[in-house]
């Protein structure tokens, strides 16, 4: 997952993003890695942030990585 | 209303009356797809374009069954609109009547307990099943094809009923409370809208097991990690976002020592398989697509976006991206 900047075109590399439909999700982390969806028939997505400075680097959304 | 649903349906199937009576007899013959959307009602109009209609005609020895499925397949992966109940026609309606005019009678707006194609575990099978009844509820009202009174009055309290009960759907978190729901108004829905048969209601293929509930508020199954300071201030949680469902096996249970250990393992693992994306030259050398996270209802645009977070700013200025791929996996993450 990238940031772009609108003006200069940057790519700033924000983190990634696991992506399953159904089957067995893993947690290495217990309940500190929980994987979501965004509604019914949606697949599972688990992020893993990897900006410098990320106050949750397994939030579930970038404003919660970010630490709004 | 009435007129288009009657042009629409059932004339431009590839199942004519005609056929329907072969149907009965050719005992080989268990499903025909068609493609379009003219029997989709809510594909009409300018949403029209992704959608496609399929039939599934399935033989049982004291009855048939047909039902015709709408899909869209424009958004990503099987979304709610894609298991959608729209008609439903019994071989005891048709096999009492047997013509064009009478096979009309048939056509009740049927609420049906049916599986999806797209999806394997069990709960996306019931969502989907409580999905499709709310759908067809929508249907109901509208397929006023039907040329008998009494027909009609049961179809009405069939709709009435349906819709009564999934008022509350819009809230797509309580799965458990809406299967339920589904059972309990899908079979007088449809007993009571299908014609007077002795076969009455077909009966959904496969029960469906018991699904955990997923409480609003973005906790899974028995809850998530509360918001707090974890693993000596390395993460701090925040409360989930309420429009999405958390899924933790652990019911949210406070981490551990090893769960810290374990996550920051990860972590490392993650970030050092991964660190090569940074130069995004090179993840897009690597299959990198533009993508979205969560699907946006508002805006269709190259990236279809996340709704209701920062996400969408990003997106709106035409920068969101995603892999189509998972990221490098780190060895042993499973």
């Amino acid at each position: 997952m990238y940031k772009i900047d609108p003006v200069t075109h940057k790519a700033t590399w924000l983190g990634v993003m696991f992506v399953e439909r159904g089957g067995l999700l893993p947690q290495p982390g217990g309940s500190l890695t929980v994987w979501h969806d965004h509604g019914i028939g949606q697949q599972d997505m688990f992020h893993v942030w990897t900006f410098a400075g990320a106050a949750d680097p397994f939030a579930l959304m970038l404003p919660d990585a970010i630490g709004r | 209303m009435m007129g288009h649903l009657a042009r629409s349906w059932p004339w431009n199937l590839p199942v004519s009356p005609e056929k329907w009576r072969d149907v009965t007899t050719v005992q080989s013959v268990t499903r025909w797809t068609v493609r379009g959307a003219a029997d989709c009602p809510r594909a009409r109009g300018a949403g029209r374009a992704g959608w496609s209609s399929q039939v599934k005609i399935r033989p049982r020895p004291e009855q048939w069954t047909a039902r015709i499925w709408c899909r869209n397949r424009s958004t990503l992966g099987c979304a709610a609109e894609d298991v959608e109940v729209h008609r439903m026609l019994t071989r005891n309606a048709i096999g009492q009547h047997g013509s064009r005019s009478t096979t009309l009678l048939a056509v009740i707006g049927g609420v049906a307990l049916m599986f999806s194609a797209c999806g394997t575990s069990s709960s996306r099978a019931a969502t989907r099943t409580t999905s499709s009844t709310a759908s067809s509820t929508n249907d109901s009202e509208r397929n006023d094809t039907t040329t008998s009174r009494a027909a009609v009055r049961r179809h009405h309290a069939a709709a009435r009923t349906t819709t009564t009960t999934s008022a509350g759907h819009a809230t797509t978190t309580t799965i458990a409370e809406h299967r339920l729901a589904t059972h309990k108004v899908a079979a007088p829905a449809t007993s009571g809208g299908a014609p007077a048969s002795a076969g009455g209601a077909p009966q959904p293929s496969a029960p469906v097991p018991p699904v955990p509930p997923t409480s609003s508020g973005g906790h899974g199954p028995g809850g998530a990690l509360a918001a707090g300071v974890y693993c000596n201030g390395w993460i701090h949680r925040q409360t989930p976002n309420s429009s999405m469902r958390v899924h933790d096996t652990t019911g949210g249970r406070l981490p551990s020592a090893a769960d810290c250990a374990n996550a920051r393992a990860f972590y490392d693992r993650v970030l050092a398989a991964n660190a090569k994306y940074a130069d995004l030259n090179v993840a897009i050398a690597n299959h990198f697509k533009p993508g979205h996270d969560a699907p946006m209802r508002r805006r269709r645009t190259t990236c279809i976006g996340a709704t209701r977070d920062s996400w969408t700013r990003i997106i709106r200025r035409g920068s969101c991206t995603r892999s189509t791929r998972s990221p490098t996996r780190p060895p042993g993450s499973g």
